[in-house]
């Protein structure tokens, strides 16, 4: 792991070749797919959006004001919330895949730990300054762009990442960009965000609808040059009272997380579609019984949403532990069979062609990858 | 002798540049006076300038709502009941949609420009620097943010924290979770015992919800260092039930309900609270004061107060000798402020702690003698450059816009991005050029000239200050010095 000051040198470095025009995707083996990240804030409740209907009467007992009466079959165990439609139709067309029943073995309930750690990739809260997403990055110099005023410690790394997020501000004329730029040259922090100027998305329009995002997002992508990694961050999922079922809250959300879906699948065009990837991460998933407020409080696993034309086989992978008294953990919670980053582990292993060691030992330190997803083929 | 230009920045909002400085030691004697003698700034509480505000700004019926919606915790209950009822009519008769902007505008909107407006002119106009620099720190510590019509309490909920932040910590701590903001923020008022008697009874299909109850012991107090279980939770959980807002007959205030609340003993880190009756109520009370004394709060408290002033990377001593001055006091914040003060100043820290954007934005205003935003946004889909909330909101950092309860991040690596760089910049131009930003020293500058006396002043680097010199535009000085390091790192 580096140290703070080794982090901002290297970030330095990378904005140091970005400026000289050095494009750092260019080198990119042909094979290698472009990600598509949606940070679900807040604990997707893993059980709603795709819930194990083999459950469903025990479901109807211990979670009645949050289970989803008509859901979209996926197999004969699962089913898709209904607001979930795209995502839906990637599936039936073999090119959507759902991880059930993961976590990062974290137990801890807290969102800002559990944040910590989904972005970190540790085992432990703040254990590191980096994100694994941009450690990965890292070793094949890719860039990537988050569609967020932060840039998200997910991304992190001495590899060039980048920001951008719609502004009502008028841009400054560019003698004062230039000299302001001039000002940071010799600041190790604020030499590393300077030249915003240099950005095309900034010229990206003001609407900040979660679909315009995702379309700035693949159209950056389309660039030549462009990020190979793209961020948004998705907010709503915290539902502790009035969760609703097929439609309300969380619903809600549902709906908006697949539009996003949908507006990057049609924004990238089928050349790019198929050569992405798009995956949801969140920090927790709900309890599977719910609370007094017809809500949900924060739980332990959850599931991962998997997408793009470089899945070839849908299917729900899954060790399902199973929602009997015995099988919940603290009488209320889904347990956690597969370790996240192993899901992960194997989706860069095929997205960025690094080897299992390689993430083993540098994306996600101390994790198995013994995983095989199996559905890039 | 040390003059209070370095003070000033680090633990106020800055110095103009047209006035002199005054000694160190008499600015830190200034600000101790003031803490001693708290009373005087807890009751002026300015209400005018929001007054006059409002009533240029308003139709009469909205001006008397939204006034009492500032002034007292009853009338910002009155507001929120009120404009739910009319939006709800106004829905029901097919007038507007669910998602009408408008209401949501002045549901959540108008009360967080209120509150901004009332930020602004507290740091702008009074000289009670250190004691609002600390109230804006509580502001973001107990984050109450515009979800679960949270927003009309915002102002007041902010006004409860100025008055209650000199005494002890665990009366802080009380009055922030019982006031109707927490509550509605973090799902509190619908929370109900499983075995109270509303629930036994079928008033109510309510059961617990733990919202409120996690944070309280995560972010406010003995954070997640300290361990703590499902089950300090799930005991946390029992005892802030029944805590609730009721708007009922003509009474609207914060009450404990024992009716819903759960009766059964319950244990908070392995110690027993029981009690039935007015003991029932004072449960709380008790979890907190004793939450409060652990030294993991003590510890969680002094670290994020020197991170907020000193360093974001405060020394293990420092955070130490002020843990130490909170236990040593039993929490009595007027003496851990003093006590900071005194280790801010020797801390020698001088350019280690990167300004948030709305203490950037208050230090460039006051630097150029800029005028308070004064408007309260009434266009949601364009930027009012005239309305404080909406210059915030673009900077990224709105109170009562955060989206999580742990509030804004405090160190520069949470406000270095691209995207907030380039906003900072833009502000910067806008405030060197625009208008709405005119001052005597603006003015005089755009005259006359920067001199380099200015630039000494601000203690930019001899590299840094020649680079702005030889501008022949002094409009772009002005944007430049607002974005150097030195200015931006304090």
């Amino acid at each position: 792991m580096m140290d703070r000051r080794t982090f901002l040198e290297g970030t330095l470095a990378a904005t140091g070749a970005w400026m000289m025009g050095f494009s750092p995707n260019t080198h990119a083996n042909n094979d290698d797919l472009n990600i598509f990240v949606m940070l679900l804030r807040g604990g997707m409740d893993g059980i709603a959006t795709v819930q194990p209907n083999m459950e469903l009467n025990r479901l109807k007992k211990i979670r009645k004001s949050c289970v989803i009466d008509s859901t979209l079959e996926l197999d004969s165990n699962f089913g898709l919330h209904p607001r979930l439609k795209s995502f839906h139709d990637m599936w039936v067309k073999n090119n959507a895949a759902v991880v059930h029943a993961t976590g990062f073995k974290y137990d801890g309930r807290s969102h800002f730990d559990g944040q910590n750690i989904m972005e970190g990739g540790f085992y432990k809260p703040y254990a590191g300054p980096d994100g694994w997403l941009g450690r990965a990055m890292e070793l094949k110099g890719y860039s990537s762009l988050a569609l967020n005023l932060p840039t998200p410690l997910i991304a992190k790394s001495s590899a060039f990442s980048t920001n951008y997020f719609p502004s009502k501000f008028s841009q400054a004329p560019k003698a004062q960009i230039e000299v302001i730029n001039q000002l940071w040259d010799m600041d190790l922090g604020l030499s590393a965000v300077k030249d915003q100027s240099a950005m095309s998305a900034n010229n990206g329009g003001r609407d900040r609808n979660p679909r315009t995002l995702a379309y700035q997002v693949a159209k950056e992508m389309l660039r030549d040059g462009g990020p190979k990694v793209g961020i948004i961050e998705l907010s709503g999922f915290d539902t502790h009272a009035n969760q609703g079922q097929e439609s309300g809250m969380n619903a809600n959300s549902l709906r908006k997380l697949d539009e996003v879906m949908n507006a990057f699948k049609f924004s990238a065009g089928k050349e790019l579609w198929e050569k992405s990837l798009i995956l949801t991460v969140t920090e927790f998933g709900r309890n599977v019984r719910q609370n007094g407020n017809s809500g949900t409080d924060h739980g332990i696993a959850s599931a991962i949403l998997l997408g793009g034309g470089a899945i070839k086989q849908s299917k729900v992978i899954a060790d399902f532990p199973g929602l009997g008294n015995k099988d919940l953990l603290d009488n209320k919670d889904l347990r956690e069979t597969i370790d996240s980053r192993d899901v992960y582990g194997d989706v860069l292993h095929r997205a960025f062609g690094l080897t299992k060691d390689d993430i083993r030992n540098k994306v996600f330190p101390g994790s198995q990858q013994q995983l095989d997803l199996g559905i890039f083929t | 002798m040390v003059n209070s230009d370095q003070i000033a920045r680090k633990a106020g909002f800055g110095y103009s540049l047209s006035k002199n400085p005054i000694s160190e030691e008499e600015w830190v004697n200034m600000s101790i006076d003031q803490i001693k003698h708290a009373k005087k700034y807890i009751s002026d509480n300015r209400f005018e300038v929001i007054d006059s505000i409002l009533k240029d700004t308003f139709p009469k019926e909205d001006y008397t709502r939204l006034t009492g919606m500032v002034k007292s915790e009853p009338g910002s209950i009155v507001y929120a009941r009120t404009y739910k009822k009319r939006h709800r009519t106004l829905r029901d008769q097919g007038k507007i949609k669910e998602s009408d902007r408008v209401w949501e505008k002045f549901l959540h909107k108008t009360p967080i420009s209120m509150a901004a407006i009332r930020r602004t002119d507290y740091a702008l106009n009074t000289n009670y620097d250190f004691l609002n620099r600390l109230w804006f720190f509580w502001i973001n510590h107990f984050t109450v943010a515009n979800e679960n019509s949270a927003g009309p309490y915002i102002p007041q909920y902010q006004e409860t924290l100025r008055k209650h932040m000199f005494g002890n910590f665990s009366d802080l701590v009380y009055k922030s979770i019982t006031h109707a903001g927490m509550i509605s923020y973090l799902d509190n008022g619908s929370s109900a015992g499983p075995n109270s008697k509303a629930v036994k009874k079928g008033w109510t299909d309510d059961g617990t919800n733990e919202n409120l109850a996690r944070e309280v012991m995560e972010l406010f107090t003995v954070t997640t260092q300290r361990g703590f279980t499902q089950e300090d939770v799930n005991g946390m959980t029992n005892v802030l039930t029944g805590w609730k807002i009721q708007h009922w007959d003509g009474v609207y205030k914060v009450i404990f309900d024992k009716n819903y609340h759960e009766p059964r003993a319950q244990k908070v880190l392995g110690k027993k609270y029981s009690g039935s009756g007015s003991n029932a109520k004072n449960k709380l009370k008790r979890v907190v004061k004793d939450l409060c004394n652990d030294p993991y709060t003590a510890q969680h408290i002094a670290y994020k107060l020197c991170r907020h002033f000193i360093s974001d990377e405060p020394s293990e001593k420092d955070v130490q000798d002020l843990a130490n001055i909170y236990q040593k006091n039993g929490g009595d914040l007027s003496k851990v402020y003093v006590g900071l003060l005194n280790i801010i100043v020797k801390s020698n820290s001088r350019g280690q702690k990167f300004l948030n954007p709305e203490l950037w934005l208050h230090q460039a205003y006051r630097t150029f003698d800029a005028p308070m935003l004064n408007t309260i946004e009434r266009i949601e889909t364009s930027l009012d450059t005239k309305s404080a909330s909406g210059i915030l909101r673009e900077l990224g950092m709105l109170h009562g816009e955060s989206v999580q309860p742990n509030g804004f991040p405090d160190t520069e690596e949470g406000w270095v991005s691209n995207e907030y760089m380039s906003r900072r910049i833009r502000l910067a131009s806008y405030l060197s050029g625009f208008s709405t930003f005119k001052s005597d020293l603006i003015s005089s500058i755009k005259k006359n000239g920067m001199t380099p006396d200015y630039l000494q002043r601000l203690g930019l680097t001899s590299d840094r200050a020649n680079i702005i010199a030889q501008l022949s535009n002094e409009r772009h000085k002005i944007a430049a010095v607002l974005c150097s390091p030195e200015f931006m790192r304090v």
